[in-house]
């Protein structure tokens, strides 16, 4: 089996952090398994970055096809294109930076066998999302990461919230991959393939194949396990959960890669349902991201634990991806939303670890998540204050940081004569929800860094470096968007914010950052707690607008009723069938051990009568 | 030329040279347990170097005995299953006994299953046959007591029986075709009008024959006595290996002499499956004893092959193989962790699993993982290879029996998950934290064994390539 150069890489980027995983849990020592988990980040960065060269401004990705299940018919190939890429160099790159910084993090932990074990192993699985192009293998790793992030939210399991989080994030999540199963078994019964590309290949002729009448829900299935992993509307609800887990994690897994995982299954199907004109599908996609973006930033407003309002910030980001892919699909030049999204997707990726990892810090050294007893960090860790102020400049879109160019991109093409009046909408609630952005990253600036002034306390390098680090490259990325440009191969329609979406811009800052700045930064704040419409709304908010409660009442209230419905009528059912096979195998046993005696002669019976059973059956014609 | 054959006749120089070297000494040292494990890894080694040649008769005569084998793709398939288990069980049974007999009877034995698939040929087939029954007989009496005689004896007086019936057989055949090659045999038998009731009769004989030796319901009945006397290594020997040495008897007997005709090897076999399934899993279920309960399940996986053997279609005989496999795999590693268990802590019956895995982690896991993968769970051996057969029994038009198979899948856990929900759930009593030791050439043969489950589980198409090959050129 000749292996060339390409594959070779495409096989290691999957199989050595797998392995690594694998073999981490023999070591003995924290500190070894911390310098293996280290080597192995930059091993695996390294090997997506070789990836570079053979793809820049390539017309087709690269196909490998890996001999599995053969024998049952299925081919299983693995497929790397620009957009895969991005993907796997932002987990690997970022897995790297946070691997380096756990260095530090988790020394206080007694073992960190599980930690590296399930972080590597999420690489690898997030990796091999990307790289598979049999929609079978990408639902394994799809899997394979839904589990590491379960464990590692209820990482401090003893904690009965920790592992209850961890719980609700896994069921949230799997009810949304029901759909999405649901939908690749659709795709596979009617076209017997599983392979992503060569449906693309096809046109539309895989359509033809499935019935009319289920063809219409076939994107929306997809869809579901897609904002089920994203966390968007209506499957939102495990994310800020999710934050009970170490902010490494956090970092890693739930503001960078797994929840970019919905985001990139909707841009790897796009041309599927580009080819079937499924508008309905695209407008639901942005319409889902815009409310996203829009709701979780209502909700960031009033959360009090630092976090949670960086949780909120991811969904509202995603919202925007999701909101640049499904106009993409209703416009008729589909890259430019495609690489919007994208760009917005690594930039968002990039500082929004950043961000976590700075939270991080905060909480390691106060032992606080309550952003209302923080105050004056700015003066005891002015590391984290510069590198957050650049994180949240970049979040908010301010030029030249790399927040503006992905942002305003996203914004723009919803001007595109193409999407009418729904782009226009969409184009409104994304300003808006912008000048929220500004607001509440600004109000938790003020609320953690500002106030009395604290005593300086000594970071150590290996919680800066990585920091530092993500800081230069949020602010120096947008001098490599035409490297970027040509890497996407397209030259013609790229996108180039001028002078006057700086000035929108600006304009945005300074009408969600004043204020923020009155209230939080120079002036005396505190939180509403009552009285009025403000204190109402902010109730409202806090309690994110009562999904959470609602889905309470409705989905588990509604459940266990309707459990005990089933329960009570089918219990007698399956019970009566439960106990009839108890029953029966129990007395069938019974007879089986009787005629085990221990006696060679009943033995000999059995093995003649059988004989003669053979030759009984002969005589009459059975045989 | 093929060296497959070569790897053959490394084993029985090897055989020879232990069995001789107990006449020097009784007790083995590490130098020639290195040298047996170092010829079992360059015969497995010369089997995989073999996987790509030509297929070929390979014939040398010496003095004027002269001697054919041939070599087939179906004959180094079943030379890297057989030593891969033969592996993994001479490697454990180091831990336990250093007697050079036992060793020396082990590969005599062994080299009889190997050359089994080799032989074209009635005479060298019951040769074969006996050269690795025989030895069995002195292995599974190796550590007398009297559970193990009670056992013994059985294990003889049935595989006398079989050996008369196999005599009985195959007299009938030669008498009856004029010939002694398999192939002739099936020639002659493939035209209608040869074939006769003594044709029949003849095939069932050979049926019962290597059923009894295979475990199939209702010649099983000495199974689960004689696991339960005999050493536990070679009741893992006997199920793991001499299990499959019985298919491919079979294989040879039904396929290439083609004792059956198409419609009857079919309701025959069907007939069989359904009701070794159906016995073993229901048998197995009130088991207290667990090399019982595994003695059980050995039975109720025959069944699964058997549904690959009822459809009369290629597919299904590459699955029944590559069930073969994994079964010999996952069969090796479990019983030696049921004796490895056994050995340190002395637990047998399924109360005194409880909490074993805070005692034997290791190996704990390494029971479960086989338990698991006997059980069908993805992503091990086990359920690629059940999803091969049932996927057979679906092409080949059966699918109530492929259905039946999945439910008695379904139901195979219930005491499959016996022994791990005792080992990991929680104990009650006080907990002894004495340290446990299991030596170390047992947990090799175990980490080979976990390792293989994954990968035959994860990564069919190495075997299944050869197989098909196999299969394609019985």
């Amino acid at each position: 089996m000749a292996v060339n150069t390409n594959e070779m890489l495409v096989y290691l980027a999957i199989g050595i952090p797998i392995l690594a995983a694998v073999m981490s849990l023999a070591l003995k020592s924290n500190r070894a398994r911390n310098i293996f988990a280290v080597i192995i980040g930059l091993i695996t960065a390294a090997d997506v970055l070789a990836l570079y060269p053979r793809l820049a401004s390539a017309e087709h990705g690269i196909t490998v096809s890996v001999p599995w299940l053969e024998s049952l018919g299925i081919t299983t190939n693995l497929y790397v294109d620009q957009i895969s890429f991005i993907f796997a160099f932002v987990a690997t790159f970022l897995g790297f930076l946070i691997l380096l910084f756990s260095v530090e993090y988790m020394s206080h932990e007694k073992s960190t066998r599980r930690y590296y074990f399930l972080m590597m192993l999420f690489i690898g699985g997030m990796v091999g999302v990307v790289f598979s192009d049999s929609l079978l293998l990408m639902y394994v790793f799809w899997e394979i990461i839904g589990i590491c992030s379960y464990s590692l939210i209820g990482y401090w399991y003893e904690d009965r919230d920790n592992a209850e989080a961890g719980m609700k994030s896994f069921i949230v999540t799997r009810s949304g991959d029901v759909g999405l199963l649901l939908g690749i078994l659709v795709i596979f019964f009617y076209t017997h393939t599983f392979s992503i590309q060569s449906l693309i290949a096809q046109g539309n002729h895989w359509a033809v194949l499935i019935p009319a009448a289920l063809l219409a829900y076939v994107p929306f299935m997809l869809l579901t396990g897609a904002i089920g992993k994203s966390a968007l509307f209506p499957f939102h609800v495990w994310l800020p959960d999710a934050m009970a887990g170490p902010t490494t994690v956090s970092a890693l897994i739930h503001a960078a890669t797994l929840v970019n995982a919905g985001v990139y299954m909707v841009a790897r199907t796009m041309p599927l349902f580009v080819s079937i004109n499924a508008a309905d599908y695209f407008t639901a996609v942005a319409i889902i991201g815009a409310f996203t973006a829009f709701m979780a930033a209502t909700m960031a407003l009033s959360a009090i634990e630092l976090k949670k309002v960086l949780a909120y910030s991811t969904l509202s980001q995603i919202g925007y991806m999701f909101m640049a892919l499904g106009a993409a699909g209703l416009m008729a030049n589909h890259d430019v939303g495609l690489f919007a999204a994208m760009s917005h997707l690594m930039s968002h990726a990039l500082f929004k670890a950043l961000l976590f990892l700075d939270a991080g810090v905060i909480l390691h050294i106060f032992e606080t998540k309550y952003m209302t007893k923080m105050g004056g960090m700015r003066w005891a860790v002015p590391v984290v204050f510069w590198t957050f102020i650049v994180g949240a400049l970049s979040l908010s879109g301010v030029p030249p940081f790399s927040g503006f160019f992905s942002k305003e991109s996203i914004l723009e093409i919803m001007l595109q004569a193409d999407l009418g009046n729904l782009g226009l909408a969409l184009y409104i609630v994304g300003t808006g929800t912008a000048i929220l952005t500004v607001f509440y990253i600004f109000r938790a600036i003020g609320m953690t860094f500002y106030g009395p002034a604290r005593e300086k306390v000594k970071v150590s390098y290996f919680l800066s470096v990585p920091l530092i680090i993500l800081a230069a490259v949020s602010l120096l990325i947008c001098l490599l968007c035409p490297v970027f440009w040509s890497f996407f191969g397209f030259e013609g329609a790229r996108p180039h914010p001028g002078m006057t979406s700086v000035y929108i811009s600006l304009g945005i800052f300074a009408v969600g950052g004043l204020p923020a700045f009155m209230i939080y930064i120079a002036g005396d704040w505190k939180i509403n707690t009552g009285r009025g419409v403000a204190g109402v709304l902010n109730k409202f908010l806090f309690n994110r607008w009562y999904i959470n409660k609602a889905y309470y009442v409705i989905i588990v209230g509604g459940i266990l009723g309707l459990a005990r419905g089933l329960q009570f009528s089918l219990e007698w059912g399956l019970n009566g069938f439960n106990r009839g096979i108890n029953y029966f195998s129990n007395l069938a046993a019974e007879g089986m051990s009787m005629a085990q005696t221990g006696r060679i002669s009943t033995y000999l019976y059995f093995a003649i009568g059988g004989l003669m059973i053979f030759l009984i059956f002969f005589r009459m014609g059975v045989f | 030329m093929n060296c497959a054959v070569y790897s053959l006749a490394l084993i029985a120089v090897l055989a020879v040279v232990i069995t001789m070297f107990n006449r020097v000494k009784n007790e083995m040292g590490k130098a020639e347990f290195g040298l047996i494990i170092g010829g079992i890894l360059a015969a497995l080694g010369l089997a995989i170097f073999s996987f790509n040649q030509p297929a070929g008769l390979f014939s040398a005569s010496y003095h004027g005995i002269f001697i054919q084998m041939y070599v087939t793709p179906l004959a180094i398939f079943f030379e890297i299953l057989v030593l891969t288990a033969v592996l993994m069980l001479i490697l454990a049974s180091w831990d336990y006994t250093r007697k050079t007999r036992y060793y020396g009877l082990f590969l005599l034995s062994t080299m009889g299953v190997l050359l089994l698939p080799f032989s074209r040929d009635i005479l060298t087939l019951y040769f074969a046959w006996e050269l690795m029954t025989v030895p069995t007989y002195a292995l599974v009496l190796f550590s007398p007591s009297k559970k193990s005689v009670e056992g013994g004896v059985k294990y003889l007086i049935f595989g006398i029986l079989s050996s008369a019936l196999m005599i009985f057989g195959m007299m009938l055949l030669i008498v009856t075709s004029g010939h002694t090659d398999l192939a002739g045999i099936g020639q002659y038998l493939g035209l209608p009008t040869n074939r006769t009731d003594l044709t029949f009769l003849t095939g069932v004989l050979l049926v019962v024959a290597m059923g009894i030796k295979i475990g199939l319901v209702p010649f099983h009945m000495w199974i689960p006595d004689s696991y339960q006397g005999a050493p536990r290594l070679v009741a893992g020997y006997l199920s793991a290996v001499t299990k499959k040495a019985g298919i491919i008897a079979l294989i040879m007997v039904v396929f290439v002499a083609a004792v059956f005709s198409q419609s009857q090897y079919a309701s025959v076999f069907l007939f069989l499956s359904v009701i070794t399934m159906f016995w073993g899993n229901v048998a197995a279920l009130k088991q207290k004893n667990v090399v019982r309960m595994l003695a059980y399940s050995s039975i109720a996986q025959m069944g699964y092959i058997l549904i690959g053997f009822s459809v009369n279609i290629q597919f299904g005989l590459e699955a029944a193989l590559y069930h073969a496999l994994t079964h010999a795999v996952m069969d090796a590693l479990a019983f030696i962790a049921v004796f490895a268990i056994f050995h340190s802590t002395g637990a047998y019956m399924l109360d005194d699993y409880r909490g074993l895995a805070r005692r034997v982690p290791k190996t704990a896991l390494a029971l479960s993982l086989g338990l698991f993968a006997l059980a069908g769970m993805p992503p091990l051996a086990g359920f690629t290879s059940k999803l091969f057969l049932f996927k057979a029994g679906l092409d080949g038009g059966l699918w109530w029996l492929s259905l039946l198979g999945l439910g008695f899948s379904v139901f195979s856990l219930a005491y499959y998950l016996k022994p791990v929900m005792a080992m990991y759930g929680h104990e009650e009593g006080e907990v002894t934290d004495d340290d446990v030791y299991v030596p170390p050439a047992t947990g090799i043969a175990m980490g080979i064994g976990v390792i293989l489950l994954f990968l035959l589980g994860l990564y069919p198409n190495f075997f299944m390539e050869l197989i098909a090959r196999a299969v394609a050129l019985l």
